[in-house]
């Protein structure tokens, strides 16, 4: 995948079915292109690969930006579009109809930048791979956000996923939430230990 | 034992084993079924009138033709 305009050939050729296998080859082609150094996915997504699946919106895709892009968007919307990868709505691209959300993680809290830099490889659909958070991590940022939407899909993964609990616990005690908090506290309201 | 009336403990471990097994399937399984799930709520919203959100495999032309921009304000800021 060299040419801009592979990207489109590349996409028209997967398999009609695949949802997660686009989004990766077009994260790739974004690496590839100098748009950005490395990806995770997160949010509701992250939960649902490790856990039943449930219905979500979007994909979150956590971005560390190439400086070219980081304090200059216009750069990576001309890109996409140039590629025929449709056009750009704030942070929202339109992957084979499938909504993604691009978030920098540039300034992110610090347990942001953990659950980045431990993402791991997961094998998507096609013998494609994507770049995911860990469960543990995926967890923890949920316990973050503290919306009543996050605790749901917390429960989801309590209830069907193989959770790492002395590594869920041990995140949870070493990065705080948006209150100062440790997240365990705050994980501890809803769960009791 | 197939006469047997479940016990409310048998039928929740019942439900928790299949809650397990799909965690478990691969996750171009699991995507089909959120995609399938993403219709299920678009047609409940629709049957009682308020604007659904767009399941990925609408195309997008057809939905903004039924419902307008699927973005929301917010969303078209940078």
């Amino acid at each position: 995948m060299s040419r801009i305009s592979d990207i489109q050939d590349i996409l028209n050729q997967m398999n009609e079915s695949f949802i997660l296998a686009p989004v990766a080859t077009v994260m790739q082609f974004l690496q590839q292109e100098d748009l950005i150094k490395e990806y995770a996915i997160g949010g509701s997504v992250a939960i649902a690969i490790w856990s039943e699946p449930f219905d979500t919106d979007d994909i979150d895709i956590f971005c560390d930006f190439s400086p070219a892009v980081a304090g200059n968007l216009s750069l990576l919307r001309k890109r996409v579009e140039e590629a025929g990868l449709g056009q750009m709505r704030g942070m929202y691209l339109n992957i084979r109809g499938t909504k993604v959300q691009l978030q920098s993680v540039a300034n992110g809290p610090p347990v942001e930048l953990a659950a980045f830099k431990n993402a791991t490889w997961i094998d998507c659909e096609g013998g494609i791979k994507a770049r995911v958070f860990e469960l543990e991590y995926a967890l923890a940022m949920k316990a973050y956000a503290n919306r009543i939407e996050d605790w749901l899909h917390i429960s989801i993964a309590l209830r069907s996923a193989d959770i790492d609990m002395p590594k869920l616990e041990g995140i949870l005690n070493k990065f705080q939430g948006k209150d100062g908090l440790l997240l365990w506290e705050t994980w501890k309201e809803y769960y009791g230990r | 034992m197939e006469d047997k009336i479940p016990t409310k403990e048998e039928i929740y471990e019942e439900k928790a084993q299949e809650r397990r097994r799909l965690a478990k399937l691969p996750v171009a399984e699991k995507f089909q079924i959120i995609c399938r799930l993403q219709w299920r709520h678009y047609e409940l919203k629709k049957a009682v009138g308020r604007k659904p959100k767009r399941p990925w495999q609408m195309p997008v032309e057809e939905y903004k033709a039924l419902w307008g921009d699927e973005f929301t304000d917010i969303n078209k800021v940078v």
